[in-house]
């Protein structure tokens, strides 16, 4: 199980309370396809994606941005128990999604540039060490149970 | 690799960047030192407390370094050749460390720029970033 300090719940908590989630994921989701074009490879029923534009653009870009950070706050209500709250994901991405879990390390920081882009000079060192720990848990869980 | 539009939004991103390079630098290195300890391995003598003078300066260098990899990036081998062989013979930093400074220089690029920090401007960077990091390690073996 993973340890986190009170102050490390703090920042969490205090920084996700401030997130827009559908904007958020909507920008995360964007930029990972724009960033890493060979992540588009998993999204081929999603339209035009042809351009950084049309991607921002994209109504199934922004739909499923808002899904994925979605998703991802039920790790930060629950952080002491990630894997688990994780476990059918898992499973999910291996068995049914085939995503290599590198794509979980790439979107984790790719969130982090879009929180320190939003929060600026508030998204501290310390505030960055501990989100990156978190997706760092968070894209752990999510290839745990890959087989 | 790099296109032409990608250098042209590094080289306008960059002049923001400029005037502070030293603080950039050091707020880098900082951001790696805090989000991965284990880059203080490279940095026992050191000090690196906050505030501290020797950060600073080795904040300015790394970013000076940068700031001639983007007035060369047409030739970055050629540019960046004799900091290709100090990381290789004399520094021998793990590769897998460039990415993770990259992440912070990134954060940092993107903290002081916000929204001007765009999509397609972090893109060219992560590009350039990526390159910057296959120089240097170009020589390792």
């Amino acid at each position: 199980m993973v340890h986190w300090s009170a102050e490390e719940k703090q920042l969490i908590t205090s920084v996700w309370g401030k997130v827009n989630v559908e904007e958020c994921g909507a920008e995360a989701l964007a930029r990972l396809l724009i960033v890493y074009p060979w992540t588009q490879r998993f999204f081929d029923n999603f339209g035009n994606l042809s351009s950084p534009t049309a991607i921002i653009g994209n109504p199934k870009v922004r739909a499923h941005g808002k899904k994925v950070l979605s998703s991802f706050g039920e790790a930060v209500k629950n952080l002491d128990n990630i894997k688990n709250t994780y476990a059918r994901l898992s499973e999910l991405h291996c068995e049914k999604l085939h995503v290599d879990p590198e794509n979980f390390r790439l979107l984790g920081n790719i969130l982090i540039i879009v929180l320190a882009a939003h929060f600026t000079k508030d998204f501290t060192p310390t505030c960055q060490a501990v989100w990156q720990k978190l997706v760092s848990v968070v894209a752990h869980a999510l290839a745990y149970k890959y087989h | 690799m790099l296109t032409a539009e990608d250098k042209k939004l590094i080289q306008q991103a960059w002049e923001k960047a400029a005037s502070h390079q030293e603080e950039f630098g050091a707020e880098a290195l900082i951001r790696m030192f805090t989000a991965y300890p284990q880059t203080k391995t490279y940095f026992p003598h050191f000090d690196l407390s906050a505030g501290s003078d020797q950060i600073r300066g080795h904040g300015k260098k790394v970013f000076g370094a940068l700031s001639n990899a983007v007035k060369n990036v047409d030739n970055l081998s050629q540019a960046l050749s004799e900091l290709s062989n100090l990381h290789a013979y004399n520094l021998r930093v793990d590769p897998v460390n460039f990415k993770l400074l990259s992440q912070c220089i990134q954060v940092v690029l993107a903290a002081h720029m916000g929204k001007d920090y765009s999509p397609e401007v972090h893109a060219a960077f992560d590009k350039f970033l990526s390159a910057v990091s296959a120089v240097l390690a170009e020589k390792y073996r």
